[in-house]
């Protein structure tokens, strides 16, 4: 029998706000995060709108206590990281401990200065800066900063990265490798992202509509989100209690093409009906789904349809949040199984803001109106990426 | 194996042409995803279906080897940002997207990797295969080396399975086959 990886605490910084209580309070006012550029210096900065975190990398390194020449991505995980550690930081001593951090920007935003620099004037760059650019060295910095040894992993597969970090956490926990473990993810803007999303013309040049008909595409965020799981034993050293679980996961593969998904969602279709299974719940159980939702054509209809086999028309009330936090990409489900915990402890469903027309290849219309006082026992949070790379997770009331 | 077919050319759509596959999308590939996908099409079609039936596609393995990459594609996509950069060339712009062109059309699911080197280094792929078939779980590996520029090209591959076949798996046979 596998141990259960309950949830007791989260850590959080997104555009809509830099730790979990602000982020909850902008999710109930429907205070979206996306606007212009202000700290990613882009040519696009007048034309494509971000949901940026609205700090200097300096303020930002000084709220996390690191070095300010750290890579962005592992400033805004310390800062998400510390505050999902804080409650029992100093309580964990003898307990094993691991740190599952997914990225796919990793270094970039300081690689692209020493690039600008190196065509310039070779001789002038610092190339001290892309000593950080692969993922795993931010991991290894924030890992090294809270003393987290026992077990360091970096995940990186695109969008559905931080899944598959607290995938792999819950597993280790239920296996009884590890007793406690900080799962998620983080990710910076950089100029590699924006120019290669813009590239893949899946950018939207207002703010975005995930779940509406007529969406353009995407706006792209930055933010960092994790989980601080831990096996019953770990909680009762730590003296603290959770009032929910990781009760399902699941990875699967579209095997169809480089950044689109099959269009009937058939990765989709299997991560979701595998992540119930693990839960060993019926699609009916579900309250609440946090939709993946980036407000691509492609993604909303192919999750659109594949959520309505598996769900057999009766859809349960469902939201993108990417609408208020932009695609945080590699920490997109760190952040949304934050929201996702919300939901269950406050018994709220967010509205997917900004929709206005049903699609016409999906029947069910998303939660358009905050829903409070609802009883969440069980949310499915759906998660993406390229390369056909799907996961889904289920939360679970204790 | 090697395209010794009466259309050995430099040109990838020459070979599936004169091997008479079908398989639109093959059109859509870059440089290296066609040999790489010809090389794994000529070496696992038998005349009656494919060397692998019968094995879990899950436990197949795939390992390639290459020096250029997908610098062809990366140069073609890097003139098309001055003025509109192409999502088409773009999605090929990663030398490991031949390894997917294949996994798509075989169904592969086992564990992947995608090496560079200078030149094909025997010694290193025999021992990811020899890890993978032997500490990993997988039945068999589809392995070699992919090399191409618009002027010329380079493909070796092999089909290794932990089954006893005519010849034994090691850097040495590789080699032998390779420069024979």
């Amino acid at each position: 029998m596998k141990q259960a990886a309950y949830i007791v605490n989260t850590g959080i910084i997104t555009a809509i706000g830099n730790d979990t209580a602000a982020c909850l309070d902008a999710l109930l006012h429907s205070r979206t995060g996306v606007g212009k550029a202000e700290y990613l210096k882009t040519h696009w900065s007048e034309e494509l709108p971000v949901a940026e975190v609205k700090a200097s990398n300096e303020a930002l390194a000084a709220i996390a206590g690191v070095d300010t020449k750290w890579p962005r991505t592992a400033i805004l995980s310390a800062i998400a990281v510390k505050e999902a550690m804080q409650p029992v930081a100093d309580k964990l001593h003898g307990l094993k401990l691991g740190f599952f951090s997914a990225t796919t920007v990793g270094g970039m935003d300081l690689t692209e200065n020493v690039y600008k620099e190196f065509k310039e004037d070779s001789s002038k760059v610092d190339f001290d800066n892309i000593k950080n650019h692969e993922c795993g060295a931010i991991t290894e910095l924030v890992a090294n900063h809270f003393g987290i040894n026992d077990f360091v992993t970096t995940i990186s597969t695109a969008c559905s990265s931080s899944a598959n970090s607290i995938m792999m956490a819950a597993q280790m926990i239920g296996n009884g490798m590890l007793d406690v473990a900080i799962a998620g993810g983080a990710d910076s803007l950089s100029r590699f992202t924006l120019n290669g999303f813009n590239t893949l013309m899946i950018l939207d040049k207002q703010p975005c509509q995930p779940f509406d008909n007529n969406r353009r595409g995407l706006n792209l965020g930055e933010g960092a989100g994790y989980l601080l799981l831990m096996s019953e034993k770990a909680m009762q050293q730590c003296g603290t209690t959770a009032d929910c679980k990781v009760s399902g996961y699941a990875n699967a593969n579209d095997a169809y093409h480089q950044t689109a998904s099959s269009p009937d969602g058939t990765g989709n279709k299997l991560a979701m009906g595998n992540a119930l299974k693990v839960a060993n719940l019926q699609p009916a159980d579900i309250n609440y789904i946090n939709l993946h939702g980036t407000g691509t054509a492609n993604n909303d209809s192919s999750e659109g349809k594949a959520i309505e086999v598996l769900f057999d028309g009766k859809v349960p009330a469902a939201s993108s949040t990417k609408a208020y936090t932009g695609h945080t990409l590699g920490a997109a489900a760190g952040v949304e199984a934050v929201f996702s915990v919300l939901s269950i402890r406050h018994g709220v469903v967010y509205p997917n803001l900004r929709w206005e027309t049903q699609m016409e290849d999906v029947s069910f219309k998303p939660a358009t109106e905050l829903q409070q006082g609802v009883a969440i026992n069980h949310v499915l949070s759906n998660s993406f990426g390229f390369g056909g790379n799907c996961s889904s997770l289920v939360f679970s009331k204790c | 194996m090697s395209f010794n077919e009466p259309a050995d050319s430099n040109a990838p759509e020459a070979v599936y042409r004169a091997l008479q596959y079908s398989y639109p999308k093959f059109f859509k590939m870059d440089l290296i995803s066609k040999w790489a996908w010809l090389g794994a099409e000529t070496i696992l079609k038998q005349s009656d279906g494919f060397v692998y039936d019968g094995i879990d596609k899950t436990k197949i393995a795939l390992v390639l080897q290459t020096n250029h990459g997908c610098l062809d594609v990366d140069k073609k996509y890097s003139e098309t940002v001055a003025t509109i950069a192409s999502p088409a060339l773009f999605v090929y712009t990663l030398p490991n997207i031949m390894l997917g062109e294949i996994c798509i059309k075989h169904g592969f699911k086992g564990e992947q990797a995608c090496l560079v080197s200078n030149e094909f280094d025997v010694k290193e792929m025999e021992f990811w295969v020899n890890d993978l078939l032997q500490n990993r779980g997988m039945d068999a590996c589809l392995c070699g080396w992919v090399d191409a520029t618009t002027d010329n090209h380079d493909v070796c591959i092999y089909w290794v399975t932990k089954e006893n076949g005519q010849l034994k798996f090691s850097a040495d046979t590789m080699l032998q086959l390779y420069k024979g």
